[in-house]
């Protein structure tokens, strides 16, 4: 049976494109431009989904997204809302949480067990026997489940963006329009950005019958369109607030993320439904849903219906349902007098029959369908009802009647869209008066306009959004342009004067709305603010532009009162019933549709002692569902305001947290990618095979394969080549540290703890630093190469933060010095071994003889051709230098060095062999043989601390360490030659007496010396060589292994010197 | 994501910054006694409030400082070392 109408001003399907989907088999035709809900109502498909507990038939309440009744998986995507899912061809659609369709939901049984399923079950039953519990939990989740994620289906996110603007508007109805028309005449770069598919909001659905209307919504857009600096995106959801406004965006295939200098909120009215039995019948739905399925879609939302009004807008939506060719059986009006404006009376002359002071008691099923078949209306009595509050009245049953309808639309008031706002940092403040949360603070840079501040009609809503607009712009920086002479004024017919070009004497836009409705406002204003607030508003502050020039209009001086705080009413009677909720005990009551939570739960959970309604949030999870309680968390703090005998405003609300909507987590998810540092050599390594590692930032060689040996055999080989021949290493990822100036020596002299001032030019030495807390941290080697000029190397992983670190020295003592990390700048090779001389000499322009270049000299020349550094260092405890060149000359070098080897049968060298051979020699690795609480004793290196030094870091901590027993000593191990036993792994412990007395920090399973040799932390009494320590291995055997004295290789340190 | 403005670089997102703890002034290594130099070494006020502290802009590696609102989460003012 279908229920769409003919074709509707202004709608948004296609009728010229129709698609066909199926759900749940069932195949059915929507039109481009449909969501899934208003495809799916169009073929008169009303149950939509089953409840989350119960599993009871649920429909369509609201068509902005705002309820999570009805969730599909099209198969690969899941938990699809129906409200915000564009329809699309081919689509197979099946609700979330049923077993057999929504239809014959095998789990509809599921009701029938309501009361051994009371609030908060789940925290009491099924904790015994223990072992069943995670039995219980499993079926419960299956039981009330959202949708399954189907892991095969590729993910739909691209990668996330970034974006900028001056002013960032969100949301696209009348007042966002304006404020984005103004900012954007203000010239500020504005993004709008609209949840639904098209611009317009409240203009197109509510007011979308009226043709004017509709001809301002289209000259808004047209005017927004010829701004260049305006950028519009529809279907487009602002997912939060966070600091600095920056916001995410969320749209179908990527998350945005924003950031913006002002943000104006534009986010509308949430409809609130009101609560009474079985209000969650499908059939049961939002008078701005009636509208929204009318105007975009053309879908008539019920063929007889009973409005419930609280409001004029109800009124409307009667109205507009008539014209769609649905019968209003009856509006029955909340408050005791009806509808006093023209409304009103336009309802009764259109025949529709009203009944004030009455209310829907119950929605009545149909048997078979599961949906509304009629109403039960029930007069309201005089009496207010226990601590609801003056205009919250019992229910008179002596006067009910039964209407017949299929519909039963809920109209009866609104709540600020304040989620996002509220993440801001505006403060919402329940006002008694209008029965409404109204915006009491807001901060800086962030401004609201029309109906998120209870600015209602139309008319309210444009003006209000225009000054937020003009506000935002003037926020962000943008001059204001207030003379009309210097402006191009936009020549087409705006019939309201704009506030832009108001000349001083006629007010400001906040005026406007002040003098436009001064008639009610002032004596009786509940909006004025009180003595006490935090940030008063006693009076609207004009803005006397003609008193400034452009530059000072920018941001208000702090303490300038803010004028997003609302001022007055701008119009008319209250939107909002202060009490919507009328129990009926023979039935369930709804508050939160989502969670499946009845009146009933709040009244257990309150009884229980959750009288906050942050508690009763936790405790009965009201609000904590899909929409995270839009359509819920106002009634449930109404509830728990009744049942604590307090106002609402006493009572607060809940924490609205990101995000706004749902979100896909794969719109979260980062890249998969982490960037690598690749050296200057990459692509030689790669060409020659090597097994690369990630060594911190950097990709390494860990070692070179060969063919028929194993890692460890390659190891050891490559290792022996450099003991007995040539190798050659890539060192490029060393940290590069230029350190230049007058004051180059003097810095050096304070980080280090050696002596750096005496170096000579053309020496290099070893140096450690330490923290204040005289905790060993980096170490490296320290090149002389003039008088002001020095070449630091550094650990690969610790060179960032020592030269972070050195540069805040270097800042707070105010030395005359520059550092430049150049890490990145050289690519550094290591030739080492016995014949490494006899192979660098002939491509070198130095004289690299004992005696011209001994041990510890550093020159600058020129190697294969290129210009080069040279040091000679003992890195692998051999004959070595070690060569820097410009990394662009990287390859050249290591190739033509390599070409040279061959008579040496020189081998490259990997990670793995070089760790091996600087372990052999004792040398130890920061970081991995130290750790947060290492000082230089504990590790040997009291000789690299210079004696009589007036200063260096962490010096004055050493003192408070050596007046300490010593807990620690780090030792060589060695197990016997040719070991072939199990070995521990680094950080295994060595256990002494039964405790732990040390643990094991580099180790070597096989070795050039024939034997696994290992490093490790001992206790001082275990220090001893020859002393045998009891390793425990990963599973739970010991080890026995013998304390060495370091280094294993050359002691005397002979090699390293030839 | 914060923006934090570097003295020199002007605005900048959080990211491209590294917090370099509190402002201390170290004591003279050697009048203080071992208590006044613990004290130094170990000790942060972390006491929400008005805070003077070390940042770092990575990219153009400048050390400045913030003055900062702990208690209301906001930068008053940054500067660079030697200028107030």
């Amino acid at each position: 049976m279908s229920e769409r109408l003919p074709p509707q001003p202004g709608e948004w399907i296609d009728r010229s494109r129709p698609l066909e989907f199926r759900f749940e088999g069932q195949p059915l035709r929507g039109c481009a431009g449909d969501a899934v809900a208003s495809a799916l109502l169009a073929n008169g498909v009303r149950v939509l989904g089953r409840s989350f507990k119960y599993h009871r038939p649920r429909g369509l309440v609201s068509l902005a997204g705002h309820d999570a009744n009805a969730l599909f998986t099209d198969g690969a995507r899941t938990n699809l809302r129906a409200a915000g899912t564009p329809l699309e061809a081919g689509m197979e659609l099946r609700a979330v949480n049923t077993v057999g369709g929504v239809r014959r939901d095998r789990l509809q049984w599921l009701e029938r067990l309501a009361r051994f399923m009371p609030v908060g079950f789940y925290y009491k039953a099924f904790h015994r026997p223990r072992w069943l519990f995670p039995r219980f939990e499993r079926a419960t989740r299956r039981l009330a489940g959202l949708g399954r994620i189907n892991r095969a289906a590729a993910p739909a996110a691209g990668a996330g963006a970034y974006a900028w603007c001056d002013v960032l508007v969100v949301g696209g109805g009348p007042a966002g329009l304006e404020a984005a028309l103004a900012a954007g005449r203000a010239g500020a770069r504005v993004l709008l950005v609209e949840e639904q598919a098209r611009l317009g909001g409240s203009l197109g659905w509510q007011y979308g019958a009226c043709e004017a209307a509709r001809a301002a919504l289209e000259e808004l857009c047209r005017e927004l369109a010829a701004l260049e600096n305006v950028e519009i995106r529809c279907s487009t959801t602002a997912g939060g607030h966070y600091a600095d406004h920056w916001v995410p965006l969320f749209d179908a295939r990527r998350m945005t993320r924003v950031r913006a200098r002002a943000v104006v909120y534009a986010t509308g009215a949430i409809e609130q439904p009101a609560v009474f039995g079985n209000n969650d019948l499908p059939g049961v739905l939002l008078g701005s849903a009636c509208q929204q399925l009318v105007r975009w879609y053309a879908v008539r939302p019920g063929r007889r219906a009973v409005v419930l009004a609280a409001n004029r807008d109800a009124y409307r939506v009667a109205l507009d349902l008539q014209a769609a060719g649905s019968e209003v059986a009856l509006i029955a009006d909340l408050r005791p007098d009806g509808e006093p404006s023209p409304l009103g009376a336009e309802a009764q002359a259109a025949g529709i029959p009203v009944l004030a002071a009455s209310t829907v008691y119950e929605a009545q099923a149909d048997r078979r369908t599961g949906c509304v078949e009629s109403a039960l209306v029930a007069r309201l009595g005089v009496a207010p009802a226990a601590g609801s509050g003056a205009a919250g009245r019992a229910v008179d049953l002596d006067w009910r009647a039964r209407i017949a309808c299929d519909a039963i639309v809920l109209s009866v008031g609104w709540t600020p869209n304040a989620v996002l706002p509220s993440q801001a940092g505006v403060r919402f403040r329940y006002d008694e008066g209008r029965a409404q949360m109204l915006p009491a603070e807001v901060p800086d840079g962030v401004f609201l306009a029309g109906r998120v501040r209870g600015v209602y009609e139309q008319e309210a809503q444009r003006e209000d959004g225009r000054g937020a607009g003009l506000r935002a712009a003037r926020a962000a920086g943008l001059r204001d342009e207030q003379d009309p002479a210097q402006v191009p004024v936009d020549s087409s017919a705006r019939s309201q004067p704009d506030p832009t070009f108001r000349r001083p004497g006629h007010g400001s836009a906040d005026q406007a709305l002040v003098s436009e409705d001064s008639s009610a406002s002032h004596q009786s204003d509940p909006m004025v603010p009180q003595p006490g607030h935090a940030h008063p508003e006693p009076a609207p502050v004009p803005v006397d532009r003609s008193a400034h020039s452009g530059s000072d209009l920018m941001v208000p001086p702090p303490g300038h009162a803010h004028p997003e705080v609302p001022l007055v009413p701008a119009d008319g009677a209250p939107r909002s019933h202060p009490y919507p909720i009328f129990e009926h005990p023979g039935h369930k009551n709804f508050v939160d549709l989502d969670e499946d939570l009845h009146l009933a739960d709040l009244a257990n959970a309150h009884q229980e002692g959750f009288d906050s309604v942050e508690l009763l949030k936790r405790y009965s999870t009201v609000g904590m569902g899909p929409s995270q309680g839009k359509l819920a968390n106002l009634n449930a703090a109404r509830v728990v305001a009744q049942l604590n005998g307090h106002s609402l405003a006493q009572t607060g609300t809940t924490t609205a947290r990101p995000f706004y909507q749902p979100v896909p987590l794969g719109h979260l998810a980062g890249m998969r990618h982490h960037p690598m540092r690749r050296t200057p050599l990459h692509e030689w390594h790669q060409q020659a095979g090597a097994v690369l590692v990630h060594a911190g930032d950097w990709y390494r060689p860990e070692y070179y394969p060969r063919p028929g040996a194993d890692r460890g055999t390659c190891i050891v080989q490559e290792a022996r080549q450099v003991r007995e021949g040539l190798g050659m290493i890539d060192v490029s990822t060393l940290g590069k540290l230029l350190v230049n100036g007058p004051d180059a020596a003097e810095l050096l002299e304070r980080i280090y703890t050696g002596r750096f001032k005496k170096l000579a030019p053309g020496r290099c030495r070893y140096g450690v630093a330490l923290d204040e807390s005289g905790i060993v941290i980096e170490d490296g080697v320290i090149a002389r190469l003039a008088p002001d000029r020095f070449y630091v190397s550094a650990t690969s992983s610790g060179v960032s933060a020592f030269y972070r670190e050195m540069t805040r020295w270097a800042t707070i003592w105010g030395l005359d010095v520059t550092l430049s990390d150049a890490t990145g700048h050289y690519a550094a090779l290591n030739l080492a071994g016995p014949h490494s001389r006899e192979a660098l000499q002939p491509l070198a322009d130095l004289d690299l003889s004992a005696e011209a270049f001994p041990y510890l000299a550093v020159a600058e020349g020129t190697v294969c051709g290129v210009p080069a550094l040279v040091l000679r260092v003992g890195f692998v405890g051999e004959l070595g230098f070690e060569v820097h060149v410009p990394a662009w000359h990287g390859e050249h070098v290591w190739r033509t060095l390599f070409e040279a080897g061959a008579e040496w049968q020189v081998r490259p060298f990997g990670l793995e062999a070089q760790r091996l051979l600087r372990l052999e020699k004792g040398h130890l690795i920061v970081s991995q043989d130290t750790d947060a609480l290492t000082h230089p004793t504990e590790v040997g290196l009291d000789w690299a601390i210079g004696k009589g030094k007036r200063f260096f870091v962490g010096q004055r901590s050493l003192p408070l360490h050596a007046a300490r027993p010593a807990l620690r000593t780090l030792v060589g191990v060695r197990w016997p030659d040719g070991y072939q036993g199990p070995l521990p792994e680094e950080c295994n412990l060595i256990i002494h007496d039964g405790r732990i007395a040390g643990r094991i920090t580099s180790i070597a399973p096989v070795s050039t010396q024939g034997y696994p040799l290992a490093m490790a932390f001992v206790e001082p009494a275990l220090a001893a060589a020859g002393m045998r320590v009891e390793v425990r291995l990963d599973d739970g055997t010991t080890s026995t292994a013998e304390v060495a004295s370091l280094p294993f290789y050359d002691p005397a340190g002979e090699r390293q010197k030839l | 994501m914060k923006v934090l403005t570097c003295p020199v670089n002007g605005p900048r997102p959080i990211d491209e910054f590294f917090f370099g703890g509190e402002v201390r002034e170290m004591p003279d290594p050697a009048a203080a006694d071992d208590a006044e130099w613990a004290d130094y070494v170990w000790c942060r006020q972390g006491e929400p409030g008005r805070r003077r502290e070390w940042w770092y802009h990575v990219p153009s590696s400048t050390w400045f400082v913030a003055e900062r609102d702990t208690e209301r989460d906001e930068v008053l003012r940054t500067y660079l070392w030697g200028q107030s």
